[in-house]
């Protein structure tokens, strides 16, 4: 998949991922892999947004606000943050 | 801090913060870590039990005092739990899509069904295994379909057919250490036999979305009554997350009416008369309601409270266990057939387990001697 997406894209959850909140981190596998993932720091604040798919200004706009900071001095870290959990398998483009 | 003050404080972690209407926590003070030695046992206690969510829980509200070290080892063994709870869910996952295929169906039981269900965090409670239930006459085919995810029995049955007839069921076991528990009944022994399988079966299931599949799990009434025989007959001294699952399940709610059915159709109140007893004793948690009282006042039989023996001491007495299977057992031709298994089993069960026949005659002579009626 290309690292740069489309702006309309839009990002869901794996329907497959099994994962584990905790104060701290993230903890998440998938159906498909024996590897196991532990979110921290903005990826795992990406993971929390996504509870309800979105684009990646939605993700930066919420990321930023959640934290309450201006999206631009998020960008770069959550986009970083959502294309690693694309490589991962974390999230995938939804379909709607 | 002594074993017995450990079992202490574990009891109070495990049950901690029950948000429940329908029971109340006696008053006996809070879990304290105490000295670094003590705290390092207390935490090692933790991991054992499978109660570092509650743990935790417990550290942040301000319940469980311990040192930072304390508190970061707790944290380690957490995750690694966690991890292992993902690990095991996933193959669940595997599991039911096996059987799904096969054609078997199944019902999942215990640790991930609560965690999902009924815990209001999954992360309170793990487990250690996979515990799936399968019909009597699917029992076989299940283990046979099993093995393509590369599970082995881990023990040898005593006769072809035997697990499947007489056993709670068999354990499972592969390379990567992930054991999977495959039930034809909900516990060992005679109550397990009493309650036997065809019952279980019959309710509609409680499904619920794991990785994208539903996963079919046992119901709420049988899942009640499941924790309170695995609070009752599983270990000695009891485990503290099965006493944990009766409270919980108590607090979610269900019908008491189909419990009560269950259990007196096949005779097995005194088993949750002692679920029920544990939980206090154990946890200090008092259980409010009509069928726990109704419970408390239950007259046990002769024979139960004699059964229940074999299940409550430090060494627990598989002559009592055997003994009071037979007992169980509903015809002349069943009990032959448990006999003769045991007496006469194959030779590469004596060889896994007591290498000779000598010996083997010898413990079947222990064990008449040991189930003389008291």
């Amino acid at each position: 998949m290309s690292a740069v997406a489309e702006p309309t894209t839009v990002w869901r959850r794996n329907d497959t991922a099994l994962t584990r909140l905790t104060s701290r981190s993230v903890l998440l596998t998938t159906a498909q892999s024996d590897e196991m993932h532990r979110l921290e720091g903005t990826a795992m604040f990406v993971w929390l947004e996504l509870e309800t798919p979105a684009t990646d200004e939605q993700l930066v706009g919420g990321v930023a606000a959640g934290i309450g900071v201006e999206g631009d001095d998020v960008r770069g870290f959550v986009l970083a943050a959502r294309r690693t959990l694309v490589e991962i398998g974390a999230i995938v483009e939804s379909d709607d | 801090m002594t074993d017995r003050g450990d079992r202490g404080a574990l009891g109070a972690i495990a049950g901690s913060a029950i948000g429940t209407t329908t029971a109340s926590r006696s008053q006996n003070g809070g879990p304290n870590g105490g000295d670094l030695a003590d705290e390092r046992a207390l935490v090692e206690a933790i991991g054992r039990e499978r109660l570092t969510g509650l743990a935790l829980a417990a550290v942040e509200r301000g319940d469980l005092h311990l040192s930072t070290a304390g508190h970061d080892e707790l944290w380690i063994r957490h995750e690694d739990q966690l991890m292992l709870d993902l690990r095991l869910e996933r193959l669940l996952v595997e599991a039911a899509t096996l059987l799904e295929r096969a054609d078997i169906p199944y019902r999942a039981l215990k640790g991930p069904v609560l965690a999902h269900t009924v815990y209001a965090d999954p992360s309170l409670r793990s487990f250690g295994d996979i515990d799936l239930l399968v019909a009597d006459d699917t029992f076989d085919r299940a283990i046979a379909a099993l093995r393509a995810l590369d599970f082995e029995r881990r023990f040898i049955e005593p006769r072809r057919g035997f697990d499947a007839r007489f056993s709670k069921g068999a354990c499972l076991e592969r390379a990567d250490d992930l054991e999977l528990d495959l039930h034809r009944t909900l516990a060992p022994g005679a109550f397990g036999l009493r309650l036997g399988n065809t019952e279980l079966f019959r309710r509609s299931p409680r499904c619920f979305d794991l990785a994208g599949k539903t996963i079919t799990g046992i119901d709420p009434e049988l899942a009640f009554v499941h924790a309170c025989f695995h609070a009752a007959l599983g270990d000695f001294p009891p485990r503290l997350v099965p006493l944990r699952d009766v409270v919980e399940l108590h607090a979610a709610g269900f019908d008491t009416s189909v419990v009560t059915d269950v259990i007196t159709s096949v005779r097995c109140e005194s088993v949750l008369q002692r679920a029920v007893h544990l939980v206090e004793a154990e946890l200090g948690i008092h259980l409010d309601g009509e069928l726990v009282d109704w419970l408390r006042a239950y007259r046990s039989t002769r024979f139960d409270r004699w059964a229940l023996r074999g299940y409550d001491r430090e060494d627990r007495s598989y002559a009592t266990q055997v003994a009071a299977s037979l007992c169980a057992l509903p015809s002349v031709r069943d009990r032959a057939a448990y006999v003769a298994a045991l007496a006469f089993p194959r030779r590469d069960y004596v060889r896994a387990r007591e290498r000779s026949y000598a010996r083997r005659l010898n413990r079947g002579v222990q064990v008449f001697n040991g189930s003389r009626t008291r």
